[in-house]
């Protein structure tokens, strides 16, 4: 059954259950004081004709006696009235219809008798007592008509019945509408959950009020907005993997496809030892592309799925470490390194942070620059190290991508130089592994400078 | 029928059906309960609003041996018994005079004030008949018993010579007020001695009681009243005749039948006289609407 119906349902059974009950107790405490006021006249209407018969047995005591006197006395009566000897024999009466009585003789002194009692459509109390006057002895019975007060409460009990079936009709609609109006959010929510799982992963709900529902349909938009970023995320990540593995495929093919032609040639031909030679030089530059590119898969493999412990490390002192062989690697290529570096600390890993120094001199040297500048600044909550150099530089438009794994401005070029597109994406890498911000500027023309920013450890911030 | 409407038709039915069974057992639970409210069977205590006369509270009797009430209390059971919105009938009380008393003290008051009808000869008056019944005022401020002395005999009485109503305190006997029709020996008016009389039956003595009257062409206003008393007696009297004031209620005395069969008639040639006694507080206004006089013949202050 529908939250709907059993809303519905529900209201039907409160609202009847309700209404019956409270209406039953407050008619039966009507009711009740209706008839206790009745028998209330009623004991008042019998001490009356108590004292009217008293007050005539006092002036006349053989009244009894005669049957003009009865007759009168029945005439004085205020209400229709009989009169039973003390042995309980009938004496005289004024009643229409002669009720059953019980015993006289079961009457207790100082307590007036009553009984209620409803014939054809007349209710009517009926009050005995023993009166004595002299020496008259009598028993006497009023009958006091209380069928106004039966009547009037009857027609209350009818009025609440009609009240209630006009509140049933008024009801039903009503509740109709309430459900309705408290189960269409939630219908609504189920809808958007369908276009979601059907893919429509921007859809929203409208979050209004502040209810339970208000508050399900806000989390429900938040719930379907982290849906959908992570959607975008995975499918971003999937592209990327897509791409990666694309590349690798592409930077392992091409060398391999040399190395498989030489060495098929050398296996298929005598060869000249001249050709055999550049052969082989051929086979084993290939192999070194292959091996740099393995090398560095690995490296970038690691960063993704290994946690490095940082430690504060003073900068002059790690390029103190990294000096000779950045001498050497300048070297060999006729290239001046210059360091400038100011005092200050960083927290790093000592390896990861010679891995980029490494490959940012490596492409530095592969721009064919002259000279090198190594700075170190120190900032306000960061270290700033700036790698400059007077190379080829980078095209402006290609900045954004360089970064990327595989990706190479000047393949051909990259390639002879044994280069396979992944050391600025090993350098992003670590980067963020250090917490550091990686910042490329270059006109295309007169050099490339990398930036740096290290974050400074507590005690060195605002120093 | 269409599988998703078979929820929707299910539930309506079964609404209707709780909201008509709750009718129907409702009704049912209400038959029940009237049957058993309209056999109901058993008994009653007698209910007393006043509770029985504390004599060692009050400790006062008078010469007869009655309880005595002090001017106070007779002040506020007269100004209690004007406020009454019901009067509750209900037995004597221990303290409270019964019915043959109140009936006794009303024929002597009736000799005594010379309203006897019948023998001339008997101290008390004939009278044809009489009705007396014993009930308590209640106001709206009540709540709990009432003092004993609350409580009125109300004492109808007919004779040859008039009818009237006597209030008699139930404790003391005494007669703080009556209402007297005559309509034979109609008297002249209200005399200084009468209305001392009344006093004195009403048990309340008016020592160096100024006494003042004022007397109209049919109509005579008379008051007692102590130089330093809460409470005084008036009286009232005015004649009445057929074509003239009050002519309905002089057709409402008619005819009384005798207890021998005999009917009395008052005839408009008689005329009647209407007679009120009264003891009040001070603070009630002496004069009345319906007796004040229009045109005042005679003034009579006398100490």
């Amino acid at each position: 059954m529908k939250l709907f119906h059993k809303i519905f349902l529900c209201f039907a059974l409160i609202f009847g259950l309700t209404f019956q009950s409270a209406g039953y107790l407050l008619l039966d405490f009507s009711y009740e004081n209706a008839i206790e006021q009745g028998k209330r006249y009623a004991f008042q209407e019998f001490c009356h004709n108590q004292y009217l018969l008293q007050s005539l047995l006092y002036l006349e005591p053989e009244a009894l006696a005669e049957s003009e006197s009865l007759s009168r006395l029945a005439e004085e009566f205020t209400v229709p009235a009989a009169l039973y000897r003390a042995d309980g024999t009938f004496l005289f009466s004024s009643m229409d219809t002669q009720p059953a009585f019980p015993s006289f003789t079961d009457a207790e002194e100082g307590r007036l008798h009553f009984q209620i009692l409803e014939r054809e459509d007349k209710s009517c109390v009926y009050v005995y007592d023993r009166v004595e006057q002299g020496e008259t002895d009598v028993w006497l019975v009023t009958e006091t008509d209380i069928s106004g007060i039966v009547d009037a409460q009857r027609g209350m009990i009818a009025y609440f019945q009609r009240l209630y079936l006009l509140f049933v009709c008024i009801g039903i609609p009503v509740s109709y509408l309430l459900s309705k109006m408290l189960t269409d959010p939630i219908k609504a929510l189920r809808e958007a959950a369908k276009r979601i799982a059907q893919g429509r992963y921007s859809d929203r709900i409208r979050a209004g009020g502040r209810d339970e529902i208000g508050e399900l349909a806000a989390s429900f938009n938040q719930m379907a907005e982290k849906i959908e970023e992570k959607i975008a995320d995975l499918s971003a990540a999937a592209r990327e993997k897509e791409d990666f593995a694309a590349n690798l495929a592409h930077e392992l093919k091409t060398p391999l496809t040399s190395v498989i032609g030489y060495a098929d040639r050398l296996y298929q031909r005598s060869l000249e030892r001249e050709e055999v030679k550049s052969a082989a030089a051929y086979i084993l530059h290939e192999s070194m592309r292959l091996e740099a590119l393995s090398r560095k898969l690995m490296d970038l493999f690691v960063l993704k799925r290994q946690s490095f412990p940082l430690e504060e490390l003073s900068v002059k002192e790690i390029f103190a470490g990294l000096k000779e062989g950045m001498d050497a690697m300048c070297g060999e290529r006729g290239v001046k390194l210059h360091i400038e570096l100011q005092e200050g600390s960083i927290r790093a890993e000592y390896d990861l942070f010679e891995t980029v120094v490494q490959n940012l001199l490596d492409n530095a040297l592969k721009a064919e620059c002259q000279n090198i500048l190594i700075a170190g600044e120190r900032e306000k909550s960061a270290y700033r190290l700036t790698i400059r150099d007077d190379g080829r530089g980078i095209p402006p438009g290609e900045l954004g991508r360089v970064t990327e794994a595989f990706y190479m401005v000047d393949k051909s070029r990259a390639r002879k130089q044994h280069g396979a597109g992944l050391g600025l994406a090993l350098v992003r890498r670590i980067a963020d592994v250090h917490g550091a911000r990686l910042l490329l500027e270059s006109d295309g023309k007169t050099g490339c400078a990398v930036r740096l920013d290290f974050p400074l450890p507590e005690g060195e911030r605002n120093g | 029928m269409d599988k998703t409407k078979k929820p929707a038709v299910f539930s309506l039915l079964l609404s209707l059906a709780l909201i008509v069974g709750s009718m129907a057992c409702m009704d049912g639970i209400w038959r029940i309960r009237e049957r058993r409210l309209l056999t109901e069977s058993g008994s009653a205590e007698a209910d007393s609003p006043v509770r029985a006369w504390r004599k060692e509270k009050s400790g006062k009797t008078d010469t007869e041996g009655n309880a005595s009430l002090s001017r106070e209390q007779i002040a506020e059971a007269i100004r209690h018994f004007d406020r009454r919105k019901e009067e509750f009938l209900h037995n004597p009380v221990e303290g409270q005079i019964s019915m043959e008393e109140a009936i006794g003290i009303g024929e002597r008051w009736i000799a005594e004030m010379g309203l006897k009808g019948g023998d001339g000869d008997r101290e008390e008056a004939a009278l044809y008949r009489a009705e007396a019944t014993l009930s308590a005022g209640i106001t709206e401020e009540d709540s709990g018993e009432l003092e004993p002395y609350h409580s009125f005999w109300r004492v109808c009485f007919l004779n040859q010579r008039g009818n009237g109503v006597l209030y008699l305190n139930a404790v003391t006997g005494g007669v703080w007020s009556a209402e007297i029709t005559v309509y034979e020996e109609l008297p002249e008016g209200i005399s200084a001695e009468k209305l001392r009389g009344f006093a004195r039956l009403a048990g309340i003595e008016m020592e160096n009681a100024d006494f003042s009257q004022k007397v109209g062409e049919r109509e005579t206003l008379a008051v007692l009243r102590p130089k330093d008393g809460i409470l005084y007696a008036k009286g009232e009297y005015y004649r009445l005749g057929a074509g003239r004031e009050r002519s309905d209620e002089a057709e409402a005395v008619s005819e009384y039948v005798l207890t021998d069969g005999d009917k009395i008639r008052v005839t408009s040639a008689h005329g009647m006289g209407r007679i009120r006694y009264r003891i009040a507080p001070t603070e009630e206004r002496i004069y009345n609407y319906d007796t004040d006089l229009t045109k005042v013949v005679q003034d009579v202050r006398v100490g």
